[in-house]
């Protein structure tokens, strides 16, 4: 049956496509059917041919006649689509007759339509669609070819209610086209003069609103006149606004009409949004006349809260346009308000409505808040940055005075403000347990999420609020700390929330107060903790109490015997078999190891040893209960206290106690392999391996360079063991194909190759003896690791061996030179032939591979010129393969390698020669089609840098010889002129000479000015979009070329400053003594 | 650091309070006469626990052999898991640290299965009030360093739990159903209480709860012991590593606690290459009860002479942290209160009875029990008649009060306990 049906599916194909017979409306509308209601090969064959007669040139003949006879509205929308695509992007190339024709069309069509109500209403997305279709042509024809096009609407506006309504739709559209949505759609001398004929015809516009606002008793056109208003506020004359009745009119006559209001409130945060010192008066009033309005809208004992959890969803719109509205309105213009204590009160309420609003249980609408209250309380306390309450007692009579005047005004509302942060405080950080590619369960910390934000805003406000008046911050913490001790408020997430404030505010107070305010929340926390019962209770408390400890490390460092007690504590977790305890205890272990690290190495009043020496000694019954991952973040915490360790050969002694227990692990594994090698591929023995690597790359993280000792220890056994696994691998992918690596041991093989990258990665970065590295730890590398890739299958490669190189060549710098021809032997080549057959397969190898590039070219440019011609032509074709990417992280390194590349060449005077005369206009081919490849357009800012150094080059007389054989007597500049429009030409037949050669010329003026050399390019990107046929008339080439040489005379003047940037020949005589 | 007694108080109180779910007296925590602060005062003495979980084990008996089985097949859907505590609130939220979402590729083997594995092992107390009768009724194993591990075999897999349930390890054994190639009836599993030596990969067998299908958990001690010497004898394999199976499982001794027998072996070379981490001293009627019990003790070698009097060798008396310092045990069974008294035992009245429990180390024959002092008659030789005899009269234990000595009372009622119990 399918196969019948698409046999006349293809049949009809044929039929709609030709163009000579008469349209069979039928036959379209089961297409589309079939389009939309099919399924399988029938729909995508439906799809096929919809859109081949789309495509086709004379496609747009058919629209009238599929408007009008379809009954489908699906059909109807598609001959839409069909008019749309043909105004885009042929409307020039249209004979004008028939652009009169589509237009006339067009607007008899929306004119019926919307005349009538009822047929309004039912066509709505029709209309709609008809609406941008006109806006599209307006975009062509207006004003050049339709003068009268503003004058019309308005006139015609004034016959029919309906009419208006959609007339009004129809220039909020224009106005969102011309002003919001401009940028990369139009050429930016026609979006000028478009925003400037909009801005000279507005008059007839405003009155038309006006109109309808005083007069119209249809609310639903006044709705739509409201909503067109709003689009047109943020770009119209400010007289319209602040000189005409327009804000009393919206206060007094809409905002307090239910349906009106949202849209009101919006116009007014648009007009309080508005940066202008000549209208002081204005916004006063804006601000009294809309709070007593208000005032009587939402009594000021509302419960906003409830109300916006119970509300409608236009009622919840009401409170979150309100809190726009205020913050907007203080955020530029509160001190009109303060400076005037008359409105002090009314000041006052309208902080109190915020207040209230900040209680919404709702995240956007409580981040708006959030910005005001910062921006508040940072203001205040930079103002005059001392503390409110004395803390001197002599000052105890006098402390109102002594309150900065503004800061007393806001004392009350700080405090409500701080009430509220401490009760919301958001999550201080998240913890994902994710399972990585090797199959191992693994616990990320998010960086930044959402929510982490959020606790970064509340925290500053809170902290400002704090310094602003401790006291208060610490009774209310204190105040909530009891209703949890109490039971009033006690539930985990309170908890939670009020710690996280607690520990949120450390270092904002002084030392004193702080730890008299921090013996207090522990003991009340302790009280909890033995009040309560269960082991899930005790465990939230006791995290919190570890959260809270663990961020006051001062307290902690001041305070030894309390702080040895609290770790301790943590050991004694850290056999906790409750859910998540171990977790908790091993991060507050490594929080409290990094803050305090210098008290664990000393030997402490009343000890015998060093706490750390304690620690190691006891280690083995310490990590015993815990999980891998939990030993190596216990491993990397005393890493940090014996990093602490500044005598170098007591840390010695340290860092081999500490390695003790893996390291013994490590020999007799190494001892089995010696015996028989077969060992190592014992799936168990591999497992350890890879845990004994990690334990050491977390000890390198925190010990840093003196793990030297013991890296040194194990260096050459692990690469070793690591060409053992690379070949095991290796081997077992010849026998048995990829698939083997989804094998559990072949992952945990390649868990230890690359954990073996990390630990010289890791370690390399942090040493601080470029010569000792690149003497004894990379020639062994070289040797194990990079024959080894070389050799290799390529699904055995480690992308990681090219990150390794790379950060290697970052960190060691010039030192590393001489060794580059020996890496790029072993790994250029082969990863290229892996990478070049297409822009997708081995996506890490391809990132690697160009950081790699990326740091040679940084570091050790000089190496580059050392290979030979096909090798550095290698280079260069896959810097150019690189940018030629999608994959954005690809293109981008290749883009800034090129850039490096270019700069790096012209300090260079020898090699620039020979270099440009090779590879400039190729390098220049390429980069060009790159920039006009619409895929590429994230890339543009980078593509302008790169062109417009290629182009001022030239201009320059720095390149002494030919760019070309063949150019003759024409200098490298007219040259590359000439050729660039060649270029272009060839690539783009559908523009017109004018154009290219505008655009050429922009090449070279705006090559100092890298903004106005991007929208340039964004111009032509616009400019190749469309067929222009021979009216270039709305590029406004003229303007252009005038814009285009204003900049070339300012370029030259900014050179004629500089001494000597301008070759001696070609400065005016009239300069020369 | 006495200057701020406030912090002082504080990092009492701390070290006190904070707790989850080990009780105070768990071996997880410092021994009680090394804590830098005595502070943690359980409401009952540790003999009175002992007393107390012998007459639970015969009154209520948990099914712990069930629980195994079901963790053996997987059978999670029919686990209960029943806490001993009181009914726990619940909430929906998590702690500050460990809040998590799991957001795990593949198969979702999540946080949930490890729930049933966690806490399946017998734990010990620090041995503290030193038993009585110790030496007629406990046996001493010696632990070697290493990780404890909850170790079924099953489906023809050997798996490693830790202590919190997580599987860190399935490899293939010759334990009976622990391989591949054996039986794959559902009766083939066996669950062993093991310390993992990594080092030489080998897994030393501390007690046994289920042998190829046949739970122990609610035989005592000594039988429990003897069934896992024999099925360990019985199957030489697992004594040595070879490639298909390279982990070896072997046996840990149990000695009797006769002081002449403990200080036998602890001169002795030990069983195993690693270092001797400590001893276990498990009562010889328990049961296998998962969780902490004061019916298994636990003393750091270096702790023997002064905490049973039993001499040891130089070497393992080396291994004592410089600075560690065992003080007399508490004699007061009451609690005191944290903050203010018992900071320093010494204040105490009866407290410098050390040696009271001495009684305890003293010559096994049963008639002639002589209380002795350790020391050597240096020292206060206040050494209580802690005469067992005493103490056996006393049968139907009577109010202890009643008698002088605090110390004394403790020690007579101790034995009076284990004469009850067994």
């Amino acid at each position: 049956m399918p196969s019948q049906s698409m046999a006349t599916l293809a049949e009809q194909a044929a039929k709609l496509l030709d163009f000579s017979q008469k349209l069979d409306i039928n036959l379209l509308d089961t297409v589309v059917g079939a389009m939309y209601s099919g399924e399988g090969p029938e729909q995508q064959m439906a799809q096929q041919i919809l859109t081949s007669l789309k495509e086709h040139p004379d496609a747009w003949t058919r629209v009238d006649t599929i408007l009008e006879f379809s009954s489908n509205e699906q059909t109807k929308y598609y001959g839409l689509q069909i008019l749309e695509n043909v105004i885009k992007t042929r409307w020039k190339v249209l004979p004008r007759t028939q652009c009169e024709g589509i237009k006339k069309y067009t607007v008899g069509l929306i004119i019926k339509i919307s005349s009538e109500k009822e047929m309004a209403e039912k066509e709505k997305v029709y209309l709609g669609k008809l609406n941008i279709i006109l806006v599209q042509i307006l975009k062509h024809e207006w004003p050049r070819n339709w003068p009268a096009f503003i004058s019309d609407i308005v006139g015609a506006s004034k016959t029919n209610e309906s009419l208006c309504q959609n007339n009004l739709a129809i220039l909020k559209l224009l106005s969102e086209e011309v002003f919001d949505f401009s940028s990369g759609q139009m050429t930016q001398a026609k979006a000028k003069h478009l925003k400037d004929s909009m801005c000279n015809e507005f008059s007839s516009v405003f009155q038309l609103c006006q109109y309808v606002m005083d007069n119209s008793q249809n609310a639903s056109l006044v709705g739509s006149c409201l909503e067109t208003l709003l689009r047109f506020l943020n770009w119209i004359p400010l007289g319209y606004i602040y000189e005409t009745k327009l804000i009393s009119t919206l206060i007094y006559k809409f905002l307090n009409v239910p349906m009106f209001r949202n849209v009101t409130l919006k116009c007014l945060t648009e007009i309080a949004g508005v940066n202008v010192s000549q209208y002081d008066q204005q916004f006063v009033v804006l601000f009294t006349l809309t709070m007593t309005q208000l005032k009587q809208m939402l009594p000021s004992t509302t419960n906003i809260k409830s109300a916006y959890a119970n509300g409608r969803d236009e009622e919840q719109n009401f409170i979150q346009n309100l809190s726009l509205f205020l913050c907007t309105f203080f955020k530029e213009h509160v001190e009109l308000i303060e400076k005037k204590p008359e409105f002090h009160e009314i000041l006052l309420e309208a902080h109190h409505y915020l207040l209230l609003i900040s209680e919404v249980e709702e995240t956007e609408i409580f981040k708006i808040c959030l910005e005001y209250w910062n921006t508040l309380s940072s203001e205040l306390y930079r103002e005059s940055p001392f503390p409110s309450t004395p803390s001197s007692p002599l000052l105890l009579g006098s402390a109102n005075n002594s309150v900065p005047p503004r800061r007393q005004l806001y004392l009350q509302v700080l405090s409500r403000v701080r009430r509220i942060m401490i009760s919301r405080m958001a999550k201080p950080e998240e913890v994902l347990v994710v399972e990585n590619d090797q199959g191992e369960v693994v616990r990320e910390f998010m960086k930044d999420t959402d929510s982490i934000n959020m606790y970064k805003n509340m925290r500053e406000t809170l902290v400002y609020l704090t310094h602003l008046d401790y006291a208060d911050t610490e009774t209310i913490m204190t105040e909530k700390l009891q209703l949890q001790v109490n039971g009033q408020e006690w539930s985990w997430k309170n908890l939670n929330t009020l710690c996280w404030a607690i520990g949120s505010i450390s270092g904002a107070m002084h030392e004193e107060d702080e730890k008299r305010f921090l013996v207090t929340v522990i003991k009340e926390l302790l009280g909890l903790c033995e009040q309560k019962r269960g082991k899930d209770n005790k465990a939230i408390i006791a995290s919190n109490i570890m959260y809270v400890v663990g961020q006051y490390p001062r307290f902690l460092r001041a305070h030894w015997k309390f702080l040895k007690t609290v770790v301790n504590k943590l050991f004694e977790f850290m056999h906790e078999t409750h859910d998540g305890v171990q977790d908790m205890a091993c991060d507050t272990f490594i929080k409290i190891a990094q803050k305090c690290r210098r008290h664990f190495v000393q030997v402490q009043v009343g000890e015998v040893m060093p706490f750390v020496e304690e620690i190691l000694n006891n280690i083995n019954t310490i990590i015993c209960d815990l999980q891998p991952q939990q030993v190596h973040t216990f491993y990397e915490a005393v890493g940090y206290m014996i990093s602490a360790q500044t005598e170098s050969m007591v840390q010695e002694h340290l860092v081999e106690k500490y390695m003790l227990l893996p390291n013994q692990v490590w020999d007799n594994i190494i001892q089995g392999a010696t015996k028989n090698v077969d060992k190592l591929q014992d799936h168990d023995v591999v497992k350890q391996l890879g845990s004994i690597l990690k334990t050491n790359v977390r000890a390198c993280k925190a010990i840093g360079h003196p793990f030297v000792i013991q890296l040194g220890r194990i260096y050459l056994d692990m690469l070793n063991v690591y060409k053992c696994m690379s070949e095991n691998i290796s081997g077992a992918i010849q026998q048995n194909g990829v698939q083997v690596t989804k094998q559990p041991v072949i992952r945990s093989m390649r868990t230890v190759k690359k954990e073996t990258l990390k630990l010289i990665s890791g370690w390399v970065s942090r040493s601080n003896d470029p010569q000792m590295v690149c003497e004894n730890f990379i020639p062994p590398l070289l040797e194990a690791v990079l024959i080894d890739y070389r050799n290799n299958v390529p699904d055995s490669r480690e992308p990681e061996v090219l990150s390794t190189m790379a950060t290697i060549v970052n960190k060691l710098e010039g030192s590393i030179t001489a060794e580059i021809p020996t890496i790029f032997d072993a790994v250029f080549e082969c990863t290229l032939e892996m990478i070049n057959k297409d822009f997708e397969e081995f996506p890490e190898h391809r990132t690697n591979f160009f950081l790699l590039l990326q740091a040679v070219n940084n570091h050790c440019f000089p190496a580059l010129l050392k290979i030979s011609a096909v090798q550095f032509k290698l280079v260069l074709n896959s810097i150019v393969w690189a940018v030629k990417h999608t994959m954005r992280n690809v293109a981008d390194t290749g883009l800034s390698i090129l850039y490096g590349l270019l700069q790096n060449v012209w300090q260079d005077a020898t090699v620039a020669q020979s270099f440009y005369q090779t590879y400039y206009t190729d390098i220049l081919q390429h980069v060009l089609s790159v920039v006009t490849d619409t895929s590429h357009t994230a890339g543009l800012t980078q593509h302008a840098t790169i062109l417009a150094y290629m182009f001022s080059i030239v201009e320059n007389t720095k390149i002494t010889k030919s760019l070309s054989a063949t150019q003759g007597e024409r200098s490298n500049e007219l040259y590359i002129k000439d050729f660039t429009a060649g270029l272009l030409k060839a690539a783009f037949p559908h523009l017109q000479a004018p154009q290219i050669k505008l655009f050429v010329t922009g090449l070279f003026s705006l090559n100092q000015d890298i903004p106005a050399f991007k929208e340039h390019l964004r111009d032509f990107l616009v400019q190749i979009k469309e067929v222009a046929g021979d009216d270039t008339t709305d590029l406004f080439l003229e303007e252009r070329e005038a814009d285009l040489r204003h900049a070339e005379e300012e370029k030259r003047k900014i050179q004629l400053s500089v001494p000597g940037i301008i070759n001696p020949h070609d400065i005016p005589e009239e300069m020369q003594d | 650091m006495s200057t701020e007694p406030n912090l002082d108080n504080l990092a009492a109180a701390f070290s006190g309070a904070v707790g989850v779910s080990f009780s105070a007296e768990s071996s997880a925590t410092q021994h009680p006469r090394m804590c830098m602060y005595k502070t943690r005062e359980s409401k009952q003495s540790q003999w009175e626990r002992r007393k107390e979980k012998l007459r639970l084990q015969r009154e209520q008996r948990r099914n712990y052999a069930d629980v195994g089985r079901k963790l053996a097949e997987e059978d999670y859907a029919n686990i209960t898991l029943s806490d001993d505590e009181e009914e726990e609130e619940t909430m929906d939220q998590t702690s500050p640290t460990s809040g998590k979402r799991r957001r795990s590729k593949g198969k979702g083997r999540g946080k949930k299965k490890e729930r049933y594995y966690s806490n399946q092992l017998m734990l010990s107390e620090w041995l503290d009030d030193v038993p009585s009768d110790l030496a007629e009724n406990w046996l001493m194993v010696p632990c070697p360093v290493g990780r404890r591990t909850f170790i079924i075999t099953s489906r023809g897999a050997t798996c490693h739990y830790t202590k919190s349930g997580h599987c860190v390890n399935r490899f293939q054994s010759a334990l009976p159903g622990g391989s591949s190639g054996q039986s794959r009836n559902q009766h083939n599993y066996s669950i062993l209480d093991c310390i993992y030596s990594e080092i030489h990969r080998t897994y030393w067998v501390l007690d046994c709860m289920c042998w190829h299908g046949h739970p122990v958990y609610d035989s005592e001690t000594e039988f429990r012991f003897f069934w896992l010497q024999s099925k360990l004898a019985e199957n030489p394999e697992l004594a040595t590593g070879f490639k298909k199976h390279p982990m070896k499982f072997l046996p840990l001794p149990a000695f009797k606690c006769e002081k002449q027998v403990l200080q036998d072996a602890m001169a002795k070379p030990m069983p195993f290459p690693d270092e001797l981490d400590g001893l276990l001293f498990y009562h010889k009627a328990l049961h296998y009860t998962p969780g902490v019990t004061p019916l298994v003790g636990w003393l750091k070698p270096w702790m023997l002479p002064e905490i049973l009097g039993v001499p040891i060798p130089d070497a393992l008396m080396a291994k004592r942290p410089p600075g560690a310092e065992l003080r007399p045990p508490s004699s007061t069974p009451s609690p005191a209160k944290p903050d203010k008294k018992g900071q320093n035992p010494k204040d105490g009245k009866g407290d410098s009875k050390v040696e009271a429990m001495e009684a305890t180390s003293a010559k096994p024959d049963k008639k002639g029990r002589k209380p002795r002092n350790p020391k050597g008659g240096e020292g206060d030789s206040k050494v209580e008649a802690m005469d067992a005899t005493a103490a056996k009269v006393d049968k139907k234990g009577q109010n202890p009060k009643a008698g002088e000595g605090d110390s004394k009372v403790e020690a007579m009622d101790a034995t009076a306990v284990t004469e009850d119990a067994s």
